[in-house]
């Protein structure tokens, strides 16, 4: 085995025996307790504005077929203790054929806007315990 | 709870391990080569250490994060790459300002981005480069097709702490991206040139948004928008077969220099629509372009590519689109300057100014597409009668203020309407005074010449500028068209391409 397959090799099992911790630790994030709730992102809103959850559901966010301006979802605010407030936003934009997909777990008003068209396009969202 | 400590022991040692395994494979890529002034890192499908576009990029990000003054260049050799390239400039320990992007090759067809079955964050991967909150980045020498959104895309976001001041985008080629080709939005000055675009379902040249100092700036403010303007330029680049050859939502302080539009549905056309910030359009200067045979009708079944526009708005009922063989369109601008341009060979019209009629107009609800002060002057109109643009050289709605017209080829024509306004009043020459956005006497509306519409219960008669976009089936805006030589005369290199109408498709 060359010294580059041995690594290779050594990552793998590392990886692997990492996961098992992470599962033990019960790391990953729970299950959603029902189907996500759609909301369409579509030129130049998102449908429906206004979403209750409970904790634990999620949203995923689906970009219409029909858009012809690029769109995102950007978390404006949330909840104080929320963390890792990045990971409630898209990285990039997209016009069509994307989806984005987020369980919220933290109670609390959600705020998102598209930052490309953010007077026009915005949600609410509330997480109950 | 038993199992807690363990754990809590086990997952360092792991990750110290998964660290250690990785370590050595970024030992083993090879130290970025330094050529001359720039750090170069290098991409290629076989034989480089960065296999992906992406990986090169967010490499060299880290590695001019950590050195400050350090200039980085992104060299990519020839191949395919089916891939999106993102250059976040909001992630952290990264810096892309100043960055380049470059094929190795001056061929821009020799480095392909290509974007059927590409993946990306949210699916299939949108563009082929988007480049978010950077300054000065430098895309040069590619090719991006089939993206579901556009090819290169550089813009910010209207938020605290984003910015894009300049771009280059130098010769690049974008084809058969749903949206845009070269796209900017949101940026302070920035370059296209040397590029080219087709097949897009919109246009292949997009500039939008331009910023103003102020956020809260709008047209009604009589103050200008920059006071010290950052201008943007397009020069010697080529646009055929799209929806628009360019579009500019928007924009402004653009400079639209020696470029060629041709075969598209519509050459060249700043716009205002409420879908972006910054309304309106305007203070741009379209100049010594050479714009014709726009008779591309993409409404067609055979058409290469297909309008992700759902138009511009609906009236009466009807939507209204983007209006086809037309090689220059001002739509709802301010201040533009159109000088000295070869127009020719486009069936509908040659040059055509026309505003959003406020309230009444779905796209523009602030009344802010009103044209106004525009200058039309020194363009040379139908190749002087050996290749005619089609029912008219110069169309005008007869709304807005302050336009003029002037020294353009002796014999141009212009539309008259239904007779009852001079056509002095229509296109009056230049110069004229000034005219106040904001005044009373400058209207969006404007029956009374019946170019803008024949009467307020009339949306579909095709002379007026809303009953001809809003033609129903939008196909059907050739019937109108005029064609005043059995074919055009041959014009450099160029060849003039069409779409065949399948039977009963055009109902006139």
């Amino acid at each position: 085995m060359t010294r580059a397959l041995k690594l290779v090799a050594i990552a793998v099992a590392a990886l692997a025996l990492s996961g098992a911790a992470a599962t033990a630790a019960g790391a990953p994030a729970k299950k959603p307790t029902s189907k996500p709730k759609e909301v369409s992102v579509a030129d130049f809103y998102f449908g429906p504005e206004k979403l209750t959850l409970k904790k634990g559901q999620s949203i995923d966010w689906v970009w219409a077929e029909t858009n012809t301006y690029p769109h995102d979802v950007h978390l404006k605010s949330g909840p104080k203790k929320l963390k890792q407030k990045a990971s409630y936003s898209t990285k990039t934009t997209a016009v069509t054929d994307a989806e984005f997909e987020k369980t919220f777990t933290t109670p609390g008003t959600y705020h998102f806007i598209c930052t490309i068209h953010p007077t026009q396009m915005h949600m609410t969202v509330v997480v109950k315990k | 709870m038993k199992h807690r400590p363990a754990v809590f022991v086990l997952v360092p040692v792991l990750v110290a391990l998964v660290g250690l395994a990785i370590q050595p494979a970024s030992a083993l890529a090879a130290k970025p080569a330094k050529k001359s002034k720039a750090t170069v890192f290098e991409a290629c499908r076989h034989g480089c250490h960065y296999r992906t576009i992406q990986k090169a990029v967010e490499a060299a990000g880290s590695y001019a994060f950590k050195n400050k003054t350090a200039k980085v260049t992104v060299a990519i050799r020839p191949g395919k790459y089916v891939e999106g390239v993102v250059v976040d400039g909001t992630q952290r320990k990264k810096r892309y300002d100043g960055m380049t992007i470059e094929g190795t090759k001056k061929d821009p067809k020799r480095v392909v981005l290509e974007g059927k079955n590409a993946k990306g964050e949210l699916g299939a991967a949108q563009n082929g480069i988007e480049a978010i909150s950077v300054d000065g980045l430098v895309l040069k020498n590619m090719w991006a097709r089939n993206y579901e959104s556009n090819g290169f895309f550089i813009h910010a976001a209207d938020e605290e702490g984003q910015h894009c001041n300049g771009y280059t985008m130098n010769n690049l080629l974008a084809s058969g991206n749903r949206s845009y080709g070269l796209f900017a939005k949101h940026c302070l000055g920035g370059k296209m040139i040397n590029s080219a675009g087709y097949h897009q379902g919109d246009s292949a040249f997009y500039v939008g948004e331009t910023p103003c100092d102020k956020k809260n700036w709008n047209v009604y403010s009589n103050t200008p928008c920059q006071k010290k303007p950052v201008w943007t330029l397009l020069k010697n680049d080529k646009s055929y077969e799209n929806v628009l050859g360019y579009s500019g939502t928007n924009s402004k302080y653009v400079r639209i220099i020696e470029n060629a539009f041709y075969n598209n549905g519509a050459g060249i056309v700043p716009n205002t629509l409420d879908s972006e910030g910054y309304e309106p359009n305007g203070w741009n200067v379209i100049e010594r372009n050479d714009v014709f045979w726009n008779n591309y009708n993409y409404f067609l079944a055979g058409s290469a590519f297909h309008t992700v526009s759902a138009g511009l708005g609906e009236l009466g009922g009807e939507t209204i689109n983007y209006p086809t063989g037309v090689g220059i369109v001002l739509y709802g601008s301010d201040n533009d300057v159109v000088r000295g341009n070869r127009v020719f060979g486009n069936y509908k019209w040659g040059i055509a100014s026309f505003s959003g009629p406020g309230e009444t107009f779905v796209a523009n609800e602030g009344n802010e597409a009103k044209n106004v002060n525009n200058e039309i002057v020194e363009n040379v109109m139908g190749r002087e009668g050996a290749d005619p643009n089609g029912e008219y050289d110069m169309w005008n709605d007869a709304t807005g203020g302050g336009n003029c017209w002037g020294a353009n080829s002796p014999n141009s024509t212009f539309a008259p309407g239904n007779g009852k306004v001079p056509l002095s009043q229509i296109y009056p020459v230049c110069p004229q005074a000034e005219v106040e956005y904001a005044s009373k006497s400058v209207p969006s509306i404007n029956i009374a010449a019946g170019l803008q519409i024949a009467s307020l219960s009339e949306t579909g008669n095709p002379s007026t500028i809303l009953g001809y976009a809003g033609s129903n089936p939008p196909q059907n805006q050739q019937c109108t068209w005029v064609k005043r030589v059995a074919t055009h005369p041959a014009f450099q290199k160029y060849k003039p391409v069409e779409v065949a109408p399948k039977p009963g498709e055009v109902t006139c």
